[in-house]
């Protein structure tokens, strides 16, 4: 027997034909206003924990960038600070070669002392470079002026032994210091031989009117250490710029890569959404056709 | 040998007959819209002519009839589809009960977003980098400490709501129990009036419909079997235990388990729903609602004892101002007494340590150092915000994971599975409703009322309603002939 077919029956079907084409609408309709085309995990739970994947991987960049940022800013202002400290050895050694000719009088060479210890000082403000409140050379001991006026007998030194790296993390599980060892530098050779220890004894001969040109090796050296120093820290800055440049670079391909999995493809939902518009009208046509009459309205 | 009225009465049943299929049809269009109706037909039968066939009887040319009577009528049922359409009914009920849970668990996990957990987490993490960058910076320590509050409070907050979602589906399965014992009562009552009347020859098609209504619903909550019993009767299993026995049913109620929590009963006997929908709400609140509550559990235990390991051996600002080494869990229990160390539990009772709360300067974003500790040493933070990335290792224990995976992608495959479950739920609810809409389709094609068909019945039956009356006109032209035409020859 052929399907016997009533008005419930039509009623039923096409209710159910116009909710699931209504349903169908919804979904490119939020589609379309949200931009992406996934809204809950089960519409796609690839899509949505990838989607979740690629937000987190966005943050850590990120976050690594701003770490990238904080190191360069030290190594900048290290590098800074050490081309004029390098200045500062210069017109020292200036003045000792100037010293050691005979042209030079007494009162000279005391007023080249005097003009020593005021380089000596600067030194020590140097030495005690901050960059947001924290010592940049002074290790991990940041907190900490390296370098202290008042020891040394009032002369000051620099009294910091910490050598520890201040370590920030540039990418998953890849560290680099942003300090360089200050040891190094302001206590080379040694505490009992350094920097300062050293201008020390020039200003002791110069001020006793003596010429202090026998120290000329040594500030040379002095001089020979920091530019190693600042050679080193330059192939640093190098390689963080390195991380940097890849940093951007892979930001560029997880926001890509993010956008291929989750954004919706404007055209082809609306598209779908004018093809879907269609059949709803036809669905919403037929319905009205089929729906209304019966053979009531033919017997009269 | 027929009367002088033979015709008259022969009309008469006619006219009767008639009468009733026009009723009937009547009836069915009235009812065009009610719920469970099924169409009915008025059964002729042409009456026993005359004379009877017998023995004794005269032998007449032919046998004469004498009419029409209607001898029932018949409801337009098809048994066979009522057993495939509960079948069915009850798969759609269980996949809806499923479906409804999993979908409020997705929004209350609320990911992929900008605002769910896992954004929180990674903003804690963050903030563990930002310390690492500025060790001695007040405000990245706020930071860090209002960070992880962020995921103590989302994290409880998620647990809250779920443990709401399982009160509700317990609440659930208490007004669906007297949902089912109502509908128990119902039938039972039904199949008393039935009873009443089926003795005496009467076929009360209605209250049939009315009780197939209530077994089709009572189908879609729970596995029943329905068999005939006396008089009309049926008789209902709930769950394979007696339900509805002619005109008694059982009561069906409710009582708290030990868990605090609701098990169904009939006649004081705890029975556990294996399909249709209560069996979707038992799951649910028994297995998919409480899965869940682990896994964020375990997240939040061995997030946090992580954390807390590192932070006992980091040294934080007051340790060095003091000399001493604070050994301070970053979270805490909520239940833990003061001065106690103990790790949180569970999602739900997570704190920051209180002296974590009172000072900064006690989060331990250093580590000892040989020559004396330094405020600049960042090594603890650095190591705490690589936890993010830390592969830990399964155990045994219940709060262990089951697989080697860092945090992060155990929270995200919690996510992928309650997606994935969602995701089967659809689609299994989507082909269930589709199956049952296909048999109920068929259904209707049986037993629906057609305004078309029931239109067409009228008019004919209508026709023969008029044609017995002309024939009863006919039989009184001829009636009046030989009463008060014949014998007045010549007056």
């Amino acid at each position: 027997m052929a399907l016997r077919v009533t008005q419930n029956m039509l009623n039923n079907n096409m209710l159910r034909n116009l909710h699931k084409s209504m349903l169908n609408m919804d979904k490119m309709q939020q589609q379309l206003a949200s931009g992406v085309k996934i809204n809950r995990p089960s519409d796609d739970p690839v899509v949505a924990t990838r989607g979740m994947f690629y937000r987190s991987s966005l943050m850590e960049n990120e976050q690594y960038k701003r770490n990238v940022n904080e190191a360069l800013s030290w190594m900048d202002l290290t590098d800074k600070t050490l081309d004029e400290v390098g200045n500062v050895l210069k017109r020292i050694s200036e003045l000792l070669v100037y010293s050691g000719n005979g042209a030079a009088s007494p009162d000279d060479l005391k007023t080249m002392g005097a003009e020593i210890e005021e380089l000596r000082n600067h030194l020590g403000t140097l030495a005690n470079q901050t960059i947001n409140g924290k010592y940049i050379f002074a290790g991990t001991q940041t907190d900490k002026a390296p370098y202290d006026p008042t020891v040394n007998g009032g002369k000051g030194d620099f009294v910091n032994t910490n050598s520890s790296e201040v370590q920030l993390e540039l990418s998953q599980n890849v560290f680099a210091a942003a300090n360089i060892n200050a040891q190094k530098i302001f206590n080379f050779p040694n505490n009992a031989g350094n920097m300062f220890k050293v201008l020390d004894n020039i200003i002791g001969e110069l001020s006793g009117g003596r010429t202090a040109s026998q120290f000329e090796d040594d500030i040379a050296s002095q001089f020979d250490n920091l530019l190693a120093e600042r050679a080193t820290l330059g192939a640093r800055v190098n390689r963080i710029q390195l991380i940097e440049e890849r940093l951007n670079v892979q930001e560029v391909n997880v926001k890509e890569l993010m956008s291929n999995n989750e954004d919706a493809d404007m055209a082809q939902v609306i598209t779908n959404l004018k093809t879907q518009e269609g059949v709803h009208r036809a669905a919403l046509g037929a319905g009205a056709r089929i729906i209304q009459p019966s053979l009531l309205d033919f017997l009269r | 040998m027929r009367s002088t009225f033979h015709g008259l009465e022969v009309s008469k049943r006619g006219l009767f007959a008639q009468q009733s299929a026009l009723n009937t049809t009547g009836h069915n269009i009235s009812n065009a819209n009610t719920e469970g109706y099924t169409r009915q037909r008025a059964n002729m039968q042409a009456t026993t002519g005359i004379p009877y066939p017998g023995l004794h009887a005269n032998v007449e040319p032919g046998l004469l009839g004498t009419g029409v009577n209607v001898v029932s009528l018949q409801r337009l049922r098809e048994d066979f589809l009522d057993v495939q359409y509960r079948n069915e009914y009850k798969r759609q009920g269980y996949w809806d009960g499923r479906l409804e849970t999993l979908e409020k668990l997705e929004g209350i996990m609320n990911e992929p977003s900008e605002t769910g957990l896992q954004k929180v987490m990674d903003q804690m993490w963050q903030s563990w980098q930002d310390l690492a960058k500025d060790p001695t910076n007040t405000s990245a320590r706020a930071v860090v400490r209002e960070r992880s509050k962020a995921f103590a409070d989302t994290l409880m907050s998620t647990y809250n709501h779920l443990e709401e979602v399982q009160r509700d589906l317990d609440n659930v399965i208490g007004v669906k129990a007297m949902e089912i014992n109502s509908l128990g009562q119902q039938i039972a009552s039904l199949n008393r009036q039935i009873a009443d009347v089926v003795p005496h020859g009467y076929v009360p098609n209605d209250l049939y419909d009315q009780r197939d209504v209530l077994l089709d619903k009572l189908s879609k909550l729970m596995e029943i079997k329905v068999t005939p019993g006396a008089s009309g009767t049926v008789n209902v299993t709930l769950e394979g235990r007696d339900f509805v026995t002619g005109s008694q049913s059982q009561p069906v109620a409710t009582q708290q388990n030990a868990n605090g929590m609701l098990d169904l009963t009939i006649a004081g006997a705890i029975v556990v729903p294996t399909t249709g929908y209560m069996a979707g709400v038992y799951e649910s609140r028994n297995q998919i609602v409480p899965n869940l509550k682990h896994r964020l559990d375990v997240l939040a235990v061995n997030l946090t004892k992580e954390i807390n390991d590192l932070h006992r051996q980091g040294v934080s600002l007051n340790d060095m101002k003091n000399g001493t080494v604070q050994d301070l869990p970053f979270f805490v229990d909520t239940t833990t007494p003061v001065g106690g160390k103990d790790y949180p539990k569970g999602a739900g009772t997570i704190s920051i340590h209180p002296d974590i709360l009172a000072s900064l300067d006690a989060i331990a974003a250093a580590q000892p150092e040989a020559g004396g500790n330094s405020a600049g040493n960042n090594q603890n933070a650095l190591a705490i915000a690589a936890i993010k990335f830390k592969v830990l290792q399964p155990g045994p224990g219940p709060m262990d994971l089951k697989e080697s995976s860092s945090l992060d992608d155990y929270y995200r495959y919690t996510i992928g599975q309650l997606g994935i479950d969602a995701q089967e739920a659809q689609r299994n609810q989507q082909n269930a409703e589709m199956i049952v809409g296909t048999i109920d389709s068929q259904r209707q094609s049986v037993s629906g009322v057609s305004l078309d068909d029931e239109m067409a019945e009228l008019v004919k039956y209508q026709h023969a309603y008029s044609a017995s009356a002309r024939m009863m006109t006919s039989i009184d032209e001829i009636l009046d002939k030989v009463i008060n035409g014949m014998g007045r020859v010549g007056l």
